[in-house]
């Protein structure tokens, strides 16, 4: 094992890393923690995916929608892949944690009630996915999962312009727009929140160069996305560009109370990031759900192969 | 039915405009993938058989509807008929030479 000092002027001459021995125990440490948020907000997607069918997707799209879950299974092997290379058993992360132990955005966790979800979820839940995607592509200092890398963040652009079509669709009636609309002001705060708390004044993690950008950035890069898009579409978020400082301001309490199963927001009610840390934890309201339907596959598959 | 000098000219025409016309899932024109199976165009009409690399593709409609509107953008082309082909069906012999690095570079073996 090769000291801290060693590794971090590799890392400063923009070396890469290629193997364990390379590493220290914290960058081992960091970028395990990394791959596990990385493949599990891949793999807990699929179910999300799955619960798009029973909204009445029109049968133009199912097999796009199916298409998009095989993807994301395969983004989510190729973390897990790599998990197991660094010593991780992947059957017992898949199978064997609860909830709360899963690391993946909250809003999989909701239910997808309608068609204007499904779509707002593809359009603007796939960029935020996306961003995260990009920011170790192009800045990660672990060679292999770089390399793995390159077909993931192709696909995932693709997946945004497939979302962007759902919502151009859906955007060219009143009506759609109204739809549009309702699910935008419960989902946009929910994927503000998913970059998570502002960054820290040292990010290990970017001082090793397993991400780019933390998590401020991010949000930013987000909005500079989200907010033009849905202007252009005619929706309304709650935010604004502010000119003096180049980026986008929030036009709520961040972070504040989300009245989960009613999915409203009480921009009245600011609250403090440990009472998100706990709803997180906690898990949302499919999650059950989507974790039975997860190990019932596992199980039925354990018995036809005995 | 002959083709026309004029005919022959738009559907060369066409045919590099295709090049635009990406594949949904790489990098590479549905051109450069060998989904185009031949163009021809007479009286603004513009008749494309297509391929597709598997009949379940789950993007056909995408690929269609881009070819739609490169074409329809095109002066001369009033009308784009696309007929599905299937005889021979595609194989990877049928990407382009640069297809195949860009295909690899990515880690997909073509």
């Amino acid at each position: 094992m090769i000291s801290a000092e060693v590794l971090k002027e590799r890392l400063s001459r923009g070396e890469l890393i290629e193997r364990p021995e390379e590493m220290t125990e914290e960058y081992r440490y960091e970028l395990k923690r990394m791959l596990l948020i990385a493949g599990d907000t891949e793999f807990r997607s699929v179910p999300m995916l799955h619960s798009y069918l029973r909204v009445g997707v029109p049968q133009r799209y199912v097999k796009p929608f199916l298409a998009i879950a095989q993807d994301e299974l395969g983004h989510a092997h190729i973390d897990y892949r790599i998990l197991e290379d660094l010593g991780e058993d992947v059957d017992a992360l898949l199978y064997e944690r609860e909830n709360s132990e899963w690391v993946y955005p909250y809003f999989f966790d909701m239910p997808m009630d309608n068609w204007y979800d499904v779509a707002v979820g593809e359009g603007l839940g796939e960029f935020a996915g996306g961003l995260l995607v990009r920011n170790v592509f192009h800045h990660c200092s672990y060679a292999p999962w770089r390399r793995a890398l390159a077909k993931v963040d192709i696909e995932e652009n693709f997946h945004v312009k497939f979302g962007q079509t759902l919502m151009n669709e859906a955007a060219q009636t009143p009506e759609g727009l109204a739809g549009l609309q309702r699910t935008v002001d419960w989902m946009f705060p929910l994927l503000v929140e998913f970059f998570g708390p502002p960054a820290k004044a040292a990010d290990v993690q970017i001082e090793y160069r397993l991400k780019g950008k933390g998590t401020d950035d991010m949000r930013q890069q987000y909005l500079h996305y989200a907010v033009p898009y849905c202007q252009s579409l005619g929706l309304k978020l709650p935010v604004h560009f502010d000119e003096a400082r180049k980026e986008y301001v929030l036009g709520f309490p961040f972070p504040c109370h989300f009245d989960v199963a009613n999915k409203r927001w009480d921009f009245a009610k600011p609250v403090e990031w440990r009472e998100v840390f706990a709803r997180w934890e906690k898990r949302g309201p499919m999650a059950e759900e989507h974790l039975k339907q997860i190990r019932r596959g596992w199980r039925s598959l354990r018995a036809a192969s005995a | 039915m002959e083709q026309s000098a004029a005919g022959a000219a738009l559907g060369a025409q066409a045919y590099r405009a295709l090049e635009d016309v990406m594949d949904p899932e790489f990098p590479v024109s549905v051109v450069s993938m060998g989904l185009i199976r031949g163009i021809e165009v007479e009286d603004g009409v513009a008749k494309v058989r297509l391929t597709f690399t598997s009949m379940g593709c789950p993007w056909t409609d995408w690929i269609e509807r881009g070819i739609r509107e490169k074409l329809l953008g095109l002066g001369g082309i009033s009308a784009v008929d696309i007929e599905i082909v299937w005889d021979k069906p595609w194989t990877r012999q049928d990407l382009a030479p640069a297809a195949r690095i860009t295909l690899k570079k990515l880690g997909i073996s073509p």
